[in-house]
C-alpha cells in the first residue's frame, strides 16, 4: 500500500483553529481590500 | 443584481505588517467557518434593494456554504421568498449565465473565465501583485520578482530575507499551471556567500516569463502551524461594493516538519510535496481528476474470484459487482444515484453478486500527495481513494442505505456493507498525505451494474462515467495515412490527430487509453433529441455512426449534437457549448470544411457497443475523415 507520511482526521481538519483577529488587523485589511477595489475600477471600470 | 462570493487570504509577518496573498473564486469554507459567519450587511443591502430571491450559482464542494446562508436568509431575512440553485461542474470555468431581474440577487460562487476579476486577479497572483505595484502599495503584497519578455517588464521588491534552516525562503508559481499544482516552495543554499548574493542568484537561476517568485515568511510566531487570516467576501453591484462575512485568523491543516531536507551546497532546493499543507494554510486541495480516483493498489475482484490491483485491471475483462435490487440500472446518471435509497439497513430482497463488465479506465497522478482513507474496524484494513468516490453505506441516523461520498462519511453515523451484505463499522476517515509524489488513482466505470467490489473484504462502491463514442467500423486514421476500423485500435496506436491551437494537422499521436460503452449510456441524450428509443446518427450520408453526444470540430468550434456540459472540450477547452446543426461546416482530414445538410437518426439496441480513445496531447482524432475529440 501508500506509504503515508501524514494524516489528520476530516473532522480535525474541518475544525482547526481559528483565531479572532484584532480590530486594528481587520482595519489593515479592510484597507487593502478597499484599495484594491479602487485599483480595480480605475484600471477596468473608469 | 449580481454578486462574487471571493475569499481573500492575507499573512501577518514576523514584523507584525499584514499582505494581501491571494484573491480565489471558487472558494470553499468548512462548517466551522461557517458557524462564524455573519451575513447582517449582506441582509441589508438585499433588503435595502427589495430583493425577494437570491439564486446561487456553486460547485458541489460549496454545498455546506449555500446551505449555510440558505438557512441564515430563511431565519435572518424572510422577505427572501425564493432561493434558487444552480450548480456547476466541479472542473467548469464558464459557469451558467443566469437572467437577472429587480428583484433578483444573483450569486456567483463558481469561478468564470469570462469575469475579469476571477481571471485576472484570481486565476494568478502576477496582475494582482502588479496592480498594487504599479498604485504604490507594493508593501500591501509579499517581495515578489515578476519579468516578461514579451512586455519588457521586470519587477522586483523581493526582501533580503533568509528564513530558519527548516523553513521555506520562496515560494514559486508557474503561471501556465492553474490548478494550484504550480506553487513550489525552495530553500536557498550555498550557505558559503552573502544573503544578498544567494538570493540574487536564486532568482537569475529561476525566473522566466511564466514563473512569478515571492518571499515566504515564517507566520508561525514561534507556534507549531503557520498561520493565515481568512476574509470571504461578497462583491457586488457596478460600484463593487465588498461585503465582509467572515475574517479569522487560521492555523495550518498540518503542523509544520522539526526538520527538512535540502542541500546547503545547492543554490536552488525543491521542498518536497508532502510539505505543502506544512507551510501553505489552504484546506485540502485534491485535483478534481482523483476526486473519484480509487489507489491504484487497491484490490479489485475478478468474476472469478480471486483479486488484482486496481492499476492492472483490464477494459473488456469482467469484475464482481452488485447488483442492488430497485436501484438505478437504465436512467445511468450521476443524479439518479445521489437521489437513490432503501429504508432501513438490511439490502433491498433481491440484491445479489453478479459480474460487470470494466467498461472504462482513466489513471491520472495524484497531483497535490492527498487522497482520503477509510479504516474499517473488522481488521479488513482499509480504503485509500478520492474524497468523492461514492461507497453503498447505511445511515444510522435515518436508516436509510444509499450512496454517499467518502468525504461525507462519518465513523459514528455511518457503515459499509461487505460482500455478504454484512454492515462494517468506519473506524476513521482520514486526510492522507502520502509520501512519494510518483502515486496514482484510477477511475473505473462497469456496465451493465455501475458497482464493483473494491478491497479484498468487499466493501461496494459504485462509479459512473459519460463517454463519447463510435459504433464499431468506424475509420480512424492512422500517422502512416492507412485507416483502421476503432474497434481494433489499441493503446500504444499511433493516429493522425489536429492541433486546435495551432489548426495543424499532426502525423503522429499516441493512443493513451481504449474504451468501450454501450448505447443504452446515450438513451436520455437520444430522448433530448426527441426520440423515444436508443439509436446512432451519421451526417452527410456518410458511413460514420456515432452518439449524439460526440464532438465534432467545426468552424464555429468544437459541435456536438446533444453537448455533454460538464466535459470536454466544453469544460477548459472551450467555452461555448455549441449544438451541432444542419448548415455547421465540419472540418475534415484534407483541411477543408462540408457543410453539414444531412442529420439521420439510425435505431440501434441498447446492447450496441461503441468505441472511444484518448489521444495524448492534441485530444483528437480524424473518425470517417471528419476531425472529432477524442473525450
Amino acid at each position: 500500500m501508500a506509504e503515508i507520511y501524514k494524516r489528520i482526521s476530516n473532522v480535525d481538519a474541518d475544525n482547526r483553529t481559528q483565531t479572532a483577529i484584532s480590530n486594528d488587523d481587520k482595519a489593515t485589511i479592510q484597507n487593502i481590500l478597499g484599495s484594491f477595489i479602487q485599483y480595480f475600477k480605475a484600471k477596468h471600470l473608469s | 443584481m449580481k454578486g462574487t462570493l471571493y475569499s481573500a487570504d492575507f499573512i501577518k509577518t514576523s514584523d507584525g505588517d499584514i499582505k494581501l496573498l491571494e484573491l480565489n473564486t471558487d472558494t470553499a469554507f468548512v462548517d466551522s467557518a461557517l458557524n462564524n459567519f455573519n451575513y447582517s450587511e449582506f441582509i441589508e443591502i438585499l433588503s435595502g434593494s427589495l430583493i425577494t430571491e437570491v439564486h446561487v450559482i456553486y460547485k458541489d464542494y460549496q454545498e455546506s456554504f449555500i446551505n449555510h446562508l440558505s438557512e441564515s436568509l430563511n431565519v435572518s431575512a424572510s422577505f427572501i421568498t425564493t432561493f434558487n440553485k444552480t450548480e456547476e461542474h466541479t472542473a467548469t470555468i464558464y459557469p451558467t449565465d443566469v437572467t437577472d431581474s429587480d428583484e433578483k440577487f444573483i450569486l456567483r460562487c463558481a469561478y468564470n473565465e469570462s469575469a475579469i476579476f476571477d481571471s485576472e486577479y484570481c486565476k494568478t497572483n502576477t496582475n494582482l501583485y502588479q496592480l498594487f505595484y504599479e498604485n504604490t502599495g507594493s508593501t500591501d503584497v509579499p517581495g515578489f520578482y515578476y519579468s516578461s519578455s514579451e512586455d519588457d517588464v521586470v519587477i522586483n521588491t523581493i526582501e533580503d530575507n533568509i528564513n530558519s534552516t527548516s523553513v521555506p525562503d520562496f515560494a514559486i508559481k508557474n503561471n501556465e499551471v492553474t490548478d494550484g499544482s504550480n506553487l513550489n516552495f525552495f530553500k536557498v543554499g550555498r550557505t558559503d556567500l552573502p544573503d544578498s548574493t544567494r538570493i540574487s542568484n536564486f532568482i537569475v537561476g529561476n525566473k522566466s516569463d511564466n514563473t512569478m517568485i515571492t518571499n515566504y515568511y515564517d507566520t508561525s510566531g514561534g507556534s507549531n502551524t503557520m498561520k493565515s487570516i481568512r476574509v470571504a467576501n461578497i462583491l457586488h453591484g457596478t460600484d463593487l461594493h465588498n461585503i465582509t462575512l467572515y475574517e479569522y485568523q487560521v492555523d495550518s491543516l498540518l503542523e509544520k516538519p522539526s526538520e527538512i531536507t535540502w542541500d546547503t551546497a545547492s543554490l536552488t532546493n525543491a521542498i518536497d510535496k508532502k510539505h505543502y499543507f506544512e507551510f501553505a494554510t489552504n484546506y485540502f486541495k485534491i485535483d478534481w481528476r482523483n476526486l473519484e480516483g480509487i489507489y491504484q493498489n487497491e484490490l479489485l475482484t475478478e468474476a472469478s474470484g480471486s483479486s488484482l490491483f486496481v492499476k492492472d485491471a483490464v477494459i473488456g475483462n469482467n469484475y464482481q459487482s452488485l447488483k442492488v435490487a430497485g436501484a438505478p440500472d437504465e436512467s445511468d446518471t450521476i443524479e439518479s444515484w445521489k437521489e437513490w435509497f432503501a429504508t432501513g439497513s438490511n439490502l433491498p430482497e433481491g440484491t445479489e453478486v453478479t459480474s460487470s463488465q470494466l467498461i472504462y479506465k482513466e489513471s491520472s497522478s495524484v497531483t497535490f500527495n492527498v487522497l482520503t482513507e477509510l479504516n474499517f474496524n473488522d481488521n479488513t484494513g482499509s480504503l485509500l481513494a478520492g474524497p468523492a468516490l461514492p461507497l453503498l453505506v447505511y445511515n444510522t441516523e435515518e436508516d436509510k442505505i444509499s450512496y454517499e461520498e467518502i468525504r461525507k462519511l462519518k465513523p459514528t453515523t455511518h457503515q459499509l456493507f461487505n460482500s455478504t451484505g454484512s454492515l462494517v463499522d468506519i473506524d476513521r476517515n482520514d486526510y492522507v498525505i502520502l509520501e512519494s509524489t510518483d502515486e496514482w488513482t484510477y477511475k473505473l466505470d462497469f456496465e451493465s451494474d455501475d458497482t464493483f467490489l473494491i478491497n479484498e473484504a468487499g466493501v461496494k462502491i459504485v462509479s459512473h462515467n459519460l463517454y463519447y463514442c463510435f459504433a464499431e467500423n468506424t475509420k480512424i486514421m492512422m500517422s502512416d495515412g492507412s485507416t483502421k476500423n476503432i474497434q481494433d485500435i489499441k493503446v500504444g496506436d499511433l493516429v493522425s490527430s489536429y492541433d486546435t491551437i495551432t489548426n495543424e494537422f499532426i502525423e503522429e499521436a499516441e493512443v493513451t487509453e481504449v474504451s468501450t460503452s454501450t448505447l443504452g449510456d446515450y438513451e436520455s441524450a437520444c430522448k433530448d433529441l426527441g426520440y423515444d428509443e436508443c439509436g446512432l446518427f451519421s451526417i452527410n450520408r456518410s458511413d460514420i455512426k456515432f452518439a449524439p453526444t460526440h464532438p465534432f470540430m467545426t468552424k464555429r468550434g468544437w459541435a456536438a449534437l446533444t453537448p455533454a456540459k460538464g466535459q470536454e472540450p466544453f469544460l477548459t477547452e472551450q467555452s461555448d457549448v455549441l449544438i451541432l446543426e444542419r448548415g455547421d461546416e465540419i472540418l475534415q482530414d484534407d483541411g477543408t470544411y462540408v457543410v453539414l445538410d444531412e442529420i439521420v437518426f439510425i435505431p440501434a439496441d441498447k446492447d450496441t457497443k461503441l468505441y472511444n480513445f484518448s489521444v495524448e496531447g492534441t485530444k483528437t482524432y480524424i473518425a470517417n475523415g471528419f476531425i472529432v475529440h477524442n473525450k
